[in-house]
C-alpha cells in the first residue's frame, strides 16, 4: 500500500505518482471487494481443499480478485495510461432514482401511478428535457403497459392505490 | 379523533365479517406459493385454484413468491389481512422442517396460521441404483454399517425433509451414510439412476419414472402403511425401523384470524374439490394420496411432525450453517 | 429403424388443425413475451398452465414448447435492438447484435438471428428425433467432475468475450463468480452473503443484474453521449435483410453453432447455458479478423443464436427422457405433464409415443411458423429505431422494471436493478465489460456445487478430476484455450519491449 500513501501527498517531485488513474482505481475497487469478501467469508467454515466448507470458495475467489486488483493497481503507478473517466452524474442519478421511485411506489400507489412517476423522474436524466412531451410519454406508457401486462398477459399487479 | 377512527374501523371490520361469511367470496382470491412455478406445491395451487374459480366464478390468482426457503411467501401470508382472500399453499418444508432447522424463522405456525386442509400426501422412498447388489433396505443398511459414512445417498437438499428422514434412519439403526445433497429432487434421482451415487432418498414422484424404467429399485417407504401405487415396497416399520415415519404433504392455510364461517366454507369447498375423480387422478400421477383431512386433525399432524423433526435435528446435529 | 413410421406418427399428431392452432398460438405468444424484456417464458407458461388442464397432453405440450422456443426467437430481438438480454442466452447476442443496430444494420442482424435460429432448430429437432434414447444415456454418464471441468472450460472461454484488457476481463469473471456465491450453498445449506435479506437466499436476481449492467447502464451511457452526437442510432436504415455475402459469411458459423448447441443442450446440468457463450468464443478464436468481434460482426450474432436455439431444442431430451429439467421453463413443463398424469421419464417414449413424436414434429412446424412470423417483422422492428431516443429510453426503462419485478413479484429485485445498473455503469466507464461477469455469475455456483460434490463422493480425493476421461479432456481443452489466449499477448509484449 506504499503507493497509496504517496498519492496522498500533493504531487511534485515524488517518484510514485498515479500514471494510469483508470487502471489504478479499477484495481483498487477489485482489491477492496476481494479483501472484504475474504473477511466476510471467515464467518463460514472454510475447511480444507479435500473437505471444503462453505467458506472455502469465497476465500479463494476473494484472494484471486484481490490479487488481480493488485496487478492493475501496481503497474498503474509506473506506466502511463488512461485518465479517470468523467462520470456523468445527471443521467446516472436520475435513472437510478426513477427505478427506486417505481420500487417504492408500486405496492402502495399501484402500477399506473408508479409508471407515471418513474417516467417523469427518469426523463430528468435527459439533458434535452421537454416537460410537456415527458408528461405525454408517461401517460402513454402507463396506459400501454397496463393494457399489455395486466390486460393482455394477465400479470397480477395492483393498478390503482389500495388494490 | 384517532380513537373514533379506530372504533369506526373495528365496527366496519365486524360488519364486514358478517356480510363476508354469507356471500364469500366477492372478489378475487390470492393463493401465495413459496416456490417458482412448476413444482408440486405450485401445481397443487393451480389445480385447486382452477376448480375454485369454476365453482365460485371468482378469479383465483396463484402468486409465486419464491425465495428465502419459503420465508418470503409465508411471512407475506402471515401479514396479509385475515379475510380469507389471501391463502397460502405450503408443504412440509415450511411448517415442519424450517422451524426445526433454522434459528430465526419469521413466522410461527401456531401463532400465525390455521390450516384449511391437507391437499396431497406423498411417501418418501429409499431407492438404490439397480446395478448395486443391495436388494433390500436391510442390505443397504448392512453395507452402510460395514463402511460407515462412505455409502452415498442423494437427497434434494441439505435440511430437506428427505435429509431429515435419512438422519432419522441413522439415529434409529446406527447405519451411517454419506449425505450427497442436490438442488432438487429431479437431479438427485437422476444421479442415483445414473450411478453417480449408489442410493437415494426421494419423494415418490421424483423416484417413480426411474423405478418404472428399472434404473432404480425402491427398498422402503417412510409412510405408516404401504402405498397403493407400489404395494410391493415395504414400509420402514415392517423392516424394523419402527419410529421413522414421515411424508411430504402439501396443505392450504389461511392467516390465523380468518373468521370461522369463512374457514368452514373454504374447507367444505376444497374438500369437495379433492373428492372429484379428475382431481384425484391428477394427484395420483405424482404418487400422492389426495387429502381432505379435517383442519384440527391436520394441525395435530403438523405439530407432531414438527416435534419429531426437532428431535432428529437436535440428535443428528443437522443445521443450516 | 422405424424412425420414419415414428415421424409419420408424430406429424399425424402435430398436423391436426387443433394442434397446428395451438402450436401457432404458442410460438406467437412466445415471440411476444420474448420481445418484452423480462416477461420470460416461465411467467407465461405458469399463467397458461390451468388452460392446459382441459387439453390432451400432446396439445398442451405442443403449445408450451412453442412458447419456450418462441421466446428464444423473440429474446434476440430485444437484445439486438436495445441491448437488453432477457435471458443468459441472449447476453452474447447483445455483444455484436446491438453494435450492428447502432451502425444501421439492425435488419441484417435480426434477419440472420431468425435464419440461424431456424436452421439450428430444424437440425436439432432431427437430432432429438434420431438419437434421444442413446443421448439420454450419455447425459446420465456425466459425473460431477466432468461438469466441473466443463465449467472451467467455459470460464476460460469467458475471457475471450471481452475486447479490452485481459486482466480486467479475468477480474470481471471472478467478480461474477463471487456474486454467484450469494445465496444458499447447495452442499452445506449455509446461507452466504445475504446480509439477512431473505430475497437473496436464492441468489442474486439474474435478470436484475443482466438488465442493470446491459440495458440500464447502456441507457445512462447513451444519455451522457447525447451532448456529443444527437442520436444513438444512425438514421440510415440500411438493408432490411442480410445480403447474400452475409449469408455466405455466416454459413459455417451457423453450422458450428448448431452442432455445439445441439451437443451441449443434452447436458441438463448447465450445458445449454454455456452453448451460446461457447459458440461465440469459438467463432472469435478461429475468425481471420477477430478484431471485428464486439464491433458488429454478423458472425457474432449468427453463431450464438444458432447454438442457443439448437440447445433449446435438444434440452428437451433430458426433460422428456430423464425428467431432469435444464432450466425453470422445463421444470414447469414437467409440472404440466405431471398434472396430465404423465411422469416424464424413460418410459414416455415407449408408453406415449404419440406424445413424444408429436412434440418433435411440432417443433419443426413451430420453427417454420417462427421464421414466417419473424422475417416480416424485421422491417417493423427496424423502424422502431427511428423513434427519437428521448421517447425510446423511457419505454426501455418501464419494460425493464416491469420485467424485473414480475420474475419474483418482489420489489427488492428493483433495488437490485438500481445497484447493478450503477455498478455496471461505473465498471463500463473503467473499461470493464459486463459479459464475462455474467458468465461467471451463471457458472460460479454450479462450478462450486459440482467440484464439492465430486470431492464429497470421492471422499476427498482430487484425482477424480483427471481419472475421468471426459473431465481430463475438458481440462486439457481449457489449458489449450488459455495458452492460445496468452501466447499472442506475450508475443505482443515482447515485440513491444524489443522496439523500446
Amino acid at each position: 500500500m506504499r503507493g497509496a500513501v504517496c498519492i496522498a501527498e500533493p504531487g511534485g517531485g515524488l517518484a510514485l505518482r498515479i500514471r494510469s488513474p483508470s487502471d489504478f482505481w479499477c484495481g483498487l475497487l477489485f482489491l477492496a471487494i476481494g479483501v472484504s469478501v475474504m473477511a466476510l467469508a471467515q464467518h463460514y467454515r472454510v475447511g480444507s481443499a479435500a473437505r471444503m466448507g462453505p467458506g472455502f470458495f469465497p476465500t479463494l475467489l476473494g484472494g484471486v480478485l484481490a490479487f488481480l486488483g493488485l496487478t492493475l493497481t501496481v503497474p498503474a503507478l509506473f506506466r502511463d495510461g488512461e485518465k479517470f473517466p468523467r462520470l456523468h452524474w445527471r443521467p446516472l442519478i436520475m435513472l437510478l432514482l426513477s427505478i427506486a421511485v417505481f420500487g417504492a411506489t408500486l405496492e402502495f400507489l399501484g402500477f399506473a401511478i408508479a409508471v407515471v412517476a418513474m417516467v417523469l423522474v427518469g426523463s430528468l436524466a435527459d439533458p434535452d428535457l421537454r416537460p410537456i412531451e415527458s408528461i405525454g410519454v408517461a401517460l402513454f406508457l402507463a396506459v400501454f403497459s397496463v393494457g399489455i401486462f395486466v390486460g393482455l398477459l394477465g400479470i397480477p399487479l395492483p393498478i390503482w392505490p389500495g388494490l | 379523533m384517532r380513537w373514533t377512527v379506530g372504533v369506526f374501523s373495528v365496527l366496519l371490520a365486524l360488519a364486514g365479517t358478517q356480510v363476508q361469511a354469507q356471500d364469500f367470496p366477492t372478489k378475487p382470491i390470492r393463493i401465495l406459493v413459496p416456490f417458482a412455478p412448476g413444482g408440486f406445491v405450485d401445481t397443487a395451487a393451480r389445480i385447486v385454484g382452477q376448480k375454485l374459480h369454476e365453482r365460485w366464478g371468482q378469479q383465483v390468482i396463484v402468486e409465486n413468491r419464491p425465495g428465502g426457503n419459503g420465508f418470503i411467501a409465508v411471512s407475506a401470508a402471515a401479514k396479509s389481512p385475515a379475510d380469507g382472500y389471501t391463502l397460502l399453499m405450503a408443504h412440509t418444508g415450511e411448517f415442519v422442517v424450517n422451524p426445526a432447522v433454522f434459528k430465526d424463522v419469521p413466522y410461527d405456525f401456531d401463532r400465525d396460521f390455521v390450516p384449511i386442509t391437507q391437499i396431497n400426501d406423498a411417501p418418501i422412498v429409499w431407492v438404490v441404483n439397480s446395478n448395486t447388489p443391495h436388494q433390500t433396505m436391510q442390505d443397504l443398511m448392512n453395507a452402510a454399517k460395514a463402511s460407515p459414512g462412505k455409502l452415498g445417498v442423494s437427497s434434494p437438499g441439505n435440511g430437506s425433509i428427505n435429509h431429515l428422514v435419512m438422519e432419522w434412519t441413522t439415529l434409529e439403526t446406527g447405519a451411517k451414510f454419506l449425505h450427497v445433497p442436490y438442488k432438487g429432487g429431479a437431479p438427485a434421482m437422476a444421479a442415483t439412476a445414473g450411478g453417480e451415487v449408489p442410493a437415494g432418498i426421494a419423494a415418490l414422484s421424483s423416484a417413480m419414472p426411474h423405478m418404472q424404467s428399472g434404473r432404480v429399485r425402491a427398498v422402503a417407504m417412510s409412510t405408516a402403511t404401504r402405498t397403493p401405487v407400489f404395494p410391493a415396497v415395504p414400509t420402514l416399520a415392517e423392516i424394523g425401523v419402527r419410529n421413522v415415519q414421515s411424508s411430504i404433504w402439501v396443505g392450504l392455510f389461511a392467516p390465523k384470524a380468518v373468521p370461522q364461517p369463512i374457514l368452514d366454507k373454504l374447507y367444505g369447498e376444497v374438500a369437495t374439490i379433492l373428492a372429484m375423480p379428475d382431481v384425484k387422478a391428477r394427484f395420483a400421477a405424482g404418487g400422492g394420496v389426495t387429502g381432505g383431512m379435517k383442519p384440527a386433525e391436520f394441525a395435530a399432524k403438523i405439530r407432531r411432525e414438527y416435534a419429531d423433526a426437532k428431535k432428529v435435528v437436535a440428535a443428528a446435529n443437522v443445521k443450516a450453517e | 429403424m422405424d424412425i420414419l413410421s415414428n415421424l409419420a406418427l408424430g406429424f399425424g399428431v402435430a398436423i391436426s388443425l387443433k394442434n397446428l392452432l395451438y402450436c401457432f398460438f404458442g410460438v406467437f405468444l412466445g415471440t411476444l413475451i420474448g420481445v418484452l424484456p423480462g416477461i420470460g417464458p416461465v411467467a407465461t407458461v405458469a399463467m397458461l398452465l390451468p388452460l392446459t388442464f382441459n387439453l390432451d397432453p400432446a396439445t398442451a405440450m405442443i403449445m408450451l414448447a412453442g412458447i419456450y422456443y418462441g421466446a428464444q426467437y423473440g429474446g434476440s430481438t430485444t437484445a439486438i435492438l436495445v441491448n437488453i438480454p432477457g435471458e443468459s442466452s441472449s447476453v452474447v447476442t447483445t455483444l455484436d447484435g446491438y453494435q450492428m443496430a447502432r451502425q444501421g444494420r439492425a435488419g441484417p442482424a435480426l434477419g440472420i438471428a431468425a435464419i440461424a435460429s431456424f436452421v439450428a432448430g430444424t437440425f436439432a429437432t432431427l437430432v432429438v428425433a434420431l438419437f434421444s434414447p442413446p443421448l439420454a444415456e450419455i447425459a446420465l454418464k456425466f459425473q460431477p467432475a466432468d461438469y466441473f471441468s466443463l465449467m472451467v472450460f467455459g470460464l476460460v472461454g469467458a475471457v475471450v468475450l471481452a475486447r479490452g484488457s485481459l486482466r480486467k476481463a479475468i477480474a470481471m469473471v471472478v467478480l461474477g463468480l463471487l456474486l454467484g456465491l450469494v445465496g444458499t450453498d447447495v452442499n452445506s445449506g449455509a446461507i452466504r452473503f445475504t446480509f439477512g435479506i431473505p430475497a437473496l437466499a436464492e441468489g442474486i436476481s439474474f435478470v436484475a443484474l443482466a438488465m442493470g449492467m446491459f440495458g440500464i447502464a447502456e441507457v445512462i451511457y447513451n444519455l451522457e453521449q447525447r451532448g456529443k452526437s444527437r442520436e444513438v442510432f444512425t438514421s440510415r436504415l440500411g438493408s432490411v435483410l442480410p445480403s447474400r455475402d452475409d449469408l455466405k459469411l455466416c454459413l459455417w458459423s451457423i453450422a458450428r453453432g448448431t452442432g455445439l448447441g445441439a451437443v451441449l443442450g443434452i447436458l441438463p446440468g448447465g450445458g445449454a447455458l454455456l452453448s451460446s457463450f461457447a459458440a461465440y468464443t469459438i467463432e472469435k478464436k478461429i475468425a481471420k479478423a477477430p478484431r471485428n468481434f464486439g464491433d458488429g460482426d454478423i458472425r457474432g450474432v449468427a453463431a450464438p443464436e444458432a447454438a442457443n436455439n439448437a440447445g433449446a431444442q435438444t434440452s428437451f431430451i433430458p426433460m422428456l427422457t430423464l425428467g431432469v429439467p435444464s432450466n425453470p421453463t422445463m421444470a414447469l413443463m414437467i409440472g404440466a405433464l405431471t398434472i396430465q398424469g404423465i411422469q416424464p421419464g424413460p418410459q414416455v417414449l415407449s408408453q406415449r409415443p404419440e406424445l413424444f413424436w408429436g412434440i418433435v414434429a411440432s417443433m419443426w412446424i413451430g420453427n417454420l411458423f417462427l421464421l414466417a412470423l419473424n422475417l416480416p417483422l424485421v422491417g417493423l422492428w427496424v423502424r422502431l429505431l427511428a423513434v427519437p431516443y428521448r421517447l425510446l429510453f423511457p419505454a426501455i426503462l418501464v419494460f425493464c422494471c416491469i420485467g424485473v419485478f414480475t420474475i419474483n413479484n418482489n420489489v427488492f429485485d428493483l433495488f437490485q436493478l438500481v445497484a447493478f445498473a450503477g455498478l455496471g455503469y461505473v465498471l463500463l466507464k473503467l473499461g470493464c465489460e459486463p459479459a464475462p461477469l455474467i458468465l461467471g455469475l451463471v457458472l460460479g455456483p454450479m462450478m462450486e456445487e459440482y467440484l464439492r460434490r465430486a470431492l464429497l463422493i470421492s471422499l476427498g480425493d482430487p484425482m477424480v478430476l483427471v481419472t475421468s476421461p471426459l473431465s481430463l479432456a475438458f481440462l486439457l481443452a481449457a489449458a489449450g484455450l488459455l495458452i492460445s489466449i496468452a501466447v499472442p499477448l506475450i508475443r505482443a509484449k515482447r515485440e513491444e519491449a524489443m522496439k523500446e
